[in-house]
């Protein structure tokens, strides 16, 4: 704190020896949430408890990923409609990574895509083609501009969609989202409750904050706990001892509670957390950027699974600066890159752990970008084509229904903003029914599921899991 | 005026006590018929506010002034806060009004200056003899230094520089607060390589800051960086052969998040709702597609650093590595959207008038725009005061937004001044535990306030702090102009889980304290009072061959590295309760829980060398929950 010192280690031993403060009485809140959840949860209590292991990993592309640069049609009609709705942002057709879905057509990836293109002929990846949030179906753009149909709040404004993209329900404005509420139901079957299902590499979110579970949030390095936090030098025991008292005594104002709680289940969670991710390896190499080191990061959270003792996990990944309303070509090259190097990585990872099976990762994004471009970057649009990945994805094809990319054809509402013709429950229907939602519970996660899809159906929303 | 004193007879009468003549208070047996009302939570506490050698009156006092400083500038050290408790509130902020701005660009100017002496004094007057050639070599030099190249870290070292320095500390605060709602950013390359954009940006901030709204928005729309962050530099004019539209990005959110926001507001911030009870959005798709066409032919003007010749000069397209940074972008008429346009509420922009006069037009039509005082009165206070201001007081502030007792609208400095002096904002009894008067601190303000109070200082010398808070943005997620999107650190309406979410209540900053940022939060704390600087400071010598020699280097280096002024501290670390009630005021604001008082208490008391006490005083206290909030 001075100049006058040397250093803060010599100090240590100086402190008078008297008795270190005793751990708190004071039992914090933790116990009380416990409590909390265990009471929502006693009705279906009766599920007897998941002795696999599934996880769900949600990359979300922040920003609005131009999407139809991504995957494009390169029969010769589709690829014309495409050179000259999207102008001067147009990729050249012999620059594009030829794939062949098995339900027939053929497309293009981004020619920085290359894992993706692997992935994709591998069969461990396919693609869900413009998909967008709705409150309920829009058949055309007469209806939209008559405003037939209930539209989500706020199209086109990014605050508003990424939301709406974690919680699925895109007439109202909540900060809960579908990967919480799903929590809320599954977190009781993990043999551990002790440190969330949720696992996020990019903070709060609202994907997986549910009414009672919140993420549960790691860096890329892991973890982190307080410095010196229980160490037995007379310092540090009396320092651990006053943060004790600090942040687990009850306060009367709730800012300062939860700020406190926050606190203190943060480190505890920490001490449980590290000791279980410092016993593991993955072996695949990841490359030095963030989303390679936080997919690793992930993924040795999934290789410590049995120690942490959870059955169900999801995890949260944030790959923001897709909206390229400037400099789209240059830059969203550079991020797809990342993005396809990214996913490739962690397919290999999950291989080598063999749990390739039991994991899958999924994509979303803001929305799709205007066909038409703005002079030399695109604007904010609607429907869009996202990526799923895993051993258990049928993949190798497109699902739900590529769509023209002619200008002022039926699904087109002015500048290549279109309709989107799979909604974000149904997308978000299919992963939940894997990861283990009871078909009768899915309205608990997705209320409006019905509009799109029935629980009681024997096929599945979509498909593309098995 | 002074500020009330909150000293209460049993009876019920208010007493107003001057702090100064100690005619009566709490200790040395002055303890009959006298209750302190304290804005702590518990009762039971009256006892420690009397230690120290203040009367409890004043302790309250100082306390409330520490709480002010803390909601209206970065931190008062304790000679501001004995100041602000002689001279009042009003009396400083009217003060604070009169005073010329600090701009960040003074200190950036200075750091430019320091540089170029240092290179002339290794280099330039190495030979004093009056040689032609010599001196043009070095009028070479000097245009070289012309062109120092500053990036986000120097614009980032200027603003530390000025929040410690600079005097006028409202301006500053506010400035701060409206970089969270006017948002650029340095995560692009671009922006992050031009220390000059950002810096002359954040300025605008600073000057207009408390001026009128109108100024503030029309020059934000005008700079450079904007237009390269929100894409409406070099956007050109449709071209339907080509299927290219004018880019909306500006137009979205300069009306989302600048001015009016998504739906029709009261003036107490609630929404109007339609026949069927839902909300009124302000503008459609439709709407932002004309204001995308007001926002075409905007392109940058002639760098500084170009020469005369015609080839230098700026055109429309020029990109923004090539543009001024520093000076207005310039309407490039044959790029601008011909033909008229509609503004918000039916008002239309005859086609045929200037580039320039439909932005102008574009601005007085938002500025204008009802919504605007209490969407911004809603903004300042969530900033200043509180997370969940209520109607009433955002209704006030919008009165004042409207009009400001002169009938001028818009002017932000009687809007600050109402924000600051309301009664929400003031009443000190019954603030713990109130719902509408709680919000988590800013990291970067936590540690604003750390190095203020303490006294954070240069050695002898030296003349400007270059901190570029690099390990605090890793910590946190914080620096000045470093949000990861135009959405800011924070949303206004962030609800984190549990407590708050279940009462429907915002809690924005809670957006970034997570798991991680709490920890990393506490370990920085942890850094900022035991090493030798807050700052971030490497040290590396070289060729160095004993022990002596390298104590000698450090000892020297030492001198040249701001530390904290803990002395007065220091003299108080022998009677733990003298320390301790200090600090209260000093970091509190005299809202110390009596339970973490004694929590706080009990550790130190353990520790005996006295600036090892200190230290465990200061780190507790900073992550305190009781700190941490801002009642």
């Amino acid at each position: 704190m001075s100049a006058k010192k040397i250093s803060r280690r010599t100090f240590l031993g100086k402190a008078s020896c008297a008795a270190v403060g005793s751990v708190s009485l004071f039992t914090g809140l933790l116990n009380l949430k416990a409590t909390a959840m265990l009471a929502a949860n006693s009705h279906r209590m009766h599920l007897r408890p998941h002795n696999d292991y599934k996880a769900l990993v949600c990359i979300l592309l922040a920003g609005g990923n131009d999407s139809y640069n991504m995957l494009v049609p390169t029969e010769a009609q589709a690829y014309q409609h495409y050179r000259t709705t999207r102008s001067n942002q147009a990729l050249e057709a012999n620059a594009l990574l030829p794939i062949n879905p098995l339900s027939g057509g053929t497309f293009g990836l981004h020619p920085s895509m290359p894992e993706v293109q692997q992935l994709f002929q591998q069969k461990n990846l396919a693609f869900v083609s413009n998909v967008g949030t709705l409150v309920e179906r829009v058949n055309n753009r007469i209806d939209y501009e008559n405003k037939v149909n209930r539209l989500p709040l706020g199209l086109f404004s990014h605050a508003d969609q990424i939301q709406q993209w974690q919680t699925s329900v895109p007439q109202s404005r909540s900060a809960v989202g579908w990967g919480g509420k799903l929590a809320d139901l599954l977190h009781a079957s993990n043999a551990s409750q002790d440190i969330s299902m949720n696992i996020s590499l990019s903070g709060n979110n609202v994907f997986q904050s549910g009414n009672q579970v919140v993420e549960y949030a790691i860096s890329p390095e892991g973890s982190t706990g307080i410095y010196g936090y229980g160490e037995e030098d007379p310092i540090n025991q009396i320092k651990t001892a006053a943060i004790n008292n600090l942040l687990e005594q009850q306060y009367q104002d709730i800012f300062k509670q939860t700020y406190a709680d926050i606190s203190i289940q943060a480190q505890k969670n920490h001490e449980q957390f590290s000791s279980a991710i410092d016993t593991v390896t993955v072996n695949t190499i990841f490359s030095p950027n963030y989303i390679s080191q936080s997919l690793q990061m992930i993924a040795r959270t999934i290789a410590a699974r049995n120690l942490l003792g959870v059955n169900r996990q999801t995890f949260f990944l944030t790959f923001g600066g897709w909206d390229h309303h400037d400099e789209l070509l240059n830059t969203q090259a550079g991020m797809l890159s990342v993005l396809s190097k990214g996913l490739g990585e962690f397919n290999a990872a999950m291989q080598e752990l063999a749990v390739d099976q039991e994991v899958t990762t999924f994509t979303i994004s803001d929305f799709a970008r205007t066909l038409t471009s703005n002079g030399n970057g695109t604007d904010h649009a609607w429907g869009g084509n996202t990526l799923v990945m895993g051993g258990a994805v049928n993949g190798g094809d497109i699902y739900g229904t590529y769509p023209s990319l002619e200008l002022r054809q039926n699904l087109d509402v002015g500048d290549g903003v279109l309709i989107p013709t799979t909604s974000t429950d149904e997308y978000f229907a299919e992963l939940a029914l894997w990861l283990g939602v009871a078909p009768s519970d899915l309205p608990l996660i997705l209320p409006n599921i019905g509009t799109f899809y029935s629980p009681s159906s024997t096929s599945p929303p979509i498909g593309f899991l098995s | 005026m002074r500020p009330p004193l909150f000293i209460l007879l049993l009876l019920g009468l208010p007493l107003a006590l001057s702090a100064q003549q100690y005619t009566d208070y709490l200790g040395n047996g002055h303890t009959q018929g006298i209750a302190v009302r304290s804005s702590s939570t518990t009762a039971a506490q009256n006892a420690y506010q009397t230690i120290n050698g203040f009367p409890a009156s004043e302790a309250y006092l100082l306390g409330d002034v520490s709480r002010f400083l803390s909601q209206a500038s970065f931190g008062g050290d304790w000679a501001e806060i004995e100041r602000v408790s002689q001279i009042g509130y009003e009396a400083w902020i009217e003060e604070q009004l009169g005073m010329e701005p600090t701009l960040v660009g003074q200190a950036l100017a200075g750091f430019k200056r320091e540089a170029e002496e240092a290179f002339l004094a290794q280099f330039g007057d190495e030979d004093e003899e009056d040689d032609e050639v010599e001196e043009e070599e070095e009028e070479e030099e000097e245009e070289e230094f012309e062109e120092f190249f500053v990036n986000f870290q120097q614009f980032r070292e200027a603003w530390f520089h000025t929040a410690m320095m600079a005097p006028d500390q409202l301006r500053q605060r506010v400035a701060f607060a409206l970089s969270e709602m006017m948002v650029i950013s340095d995560v692009p390359d671009d922006l992050e390589d031009s220390g000059d954009g950002l810096t002359n940006y954040y300025d605008i901030l600073v000057r207009h800051g408390l001026g009128n709204y109108r100024d503030l928005l029309l020059e934000v729309t005008l700079h450079p960086s904007m237009g390269y962050y929100l894409s409406h530099l070099n956007n050109p004019r449709s071209d339907t052969s080509q299927n290219i539209h004018p880019d909306e990005n500006y137009a979205r959110e300069v009306m989302q998040l600048f001015s009016i926001g998504l739906y029709e507001l009261n003036q107490d911030g609630s929404h109007k709702l339609d026949s069927l009870g839902v909300p009124i959005p302000t503008y459609s798709n439709a709407d932002i597609k004309e204001f995308a066409k007001i926002f075409t032919g905007l392109g940058g003007a002639t760098s500084p650093e170009a020469t005369d010749d015609p080839e230098d000069q700026a055109f429309f397209g020029l990109d923004f590595y090539s543009i001024s940074h520093i000076d207005p972008m310039i309407m490039y008429e044959d790029e601008h959207e011909p033909g008229p346009k509609y503004l918000l509420n039916g008002q239309l922009v005859p086609a045929g008038q200037s580039g320039r006069k439909d932005i102008e037009d574009a601005i007085d039509n938002l500025y204008n725009h009802p919504n605007v005082g209490p969407f911004m009165a809603r903004h300042l206070i969530q900033r200043l005061v509180t997370s969940n201001p209520t109607p009433d007081y955002i209704q006030r502030v919008a009165s004042v937004f409207a009009n400001n007792g002169r009938g001028e609208r818009g002017d932000m400095g009687a809007v600050v001044k109402a924000v600051l002096m309301d009664e929400a904002a003031r009443a000190c009894n019954d603030r713990e535990g109130n719902l509408f008067r709680a919000s988590l601190r800013e990291p970067i303000l936590r540690y604003l306030h750390f190095c203020r109070a303490l006294e954070l200082s240069l050695p002898e010398g030296e003349v400007y702090f270059r901190n570029p808070m690099n390990r605090l943005d890793e910590a946190t997620g914080q620096a000045p102009l470093s949000a990861s999107s135009v959405f800011n650190f924070f949303l206004p309406d962030y609800q984190p889980n549990g407590l708050i979410a279940d009462l429907d209540l915002f809690g924005p900053e809670f957006q970034i304290h997570n798991s991680t940022t709490a920890i990393q939060y506490i370990n920085e704390v942890e850094f900022w009072t035991t090493e030798v600087s807050p700052m971030e400071i490497e040290l590396e010598f070289e060729d160095v061959e004993t022990e002596e020699e390298e104590e000698a280097l450090y000892q020297a280096a030492l001198s040249r590295i701001p530390v904290l002024q803990i002395d007065p501290l220091m003299l108080l670390a022998s009677q733990a309760t003298d320390l301790l009630d200090r600090l209260n005021i000093l970091l509190v604001r005299g809202q110390l829980s009596a339970a973490s008082y004694q929590t706080i208490l009990d550790a130190i008391q353990q520790i005996d060398e006295l600036e090892t006490r200190l230290e465990m005083a200061v780190f507790l206290i900073m992550i305190s929950p009781d700190y941490n909030i801002l009642n």
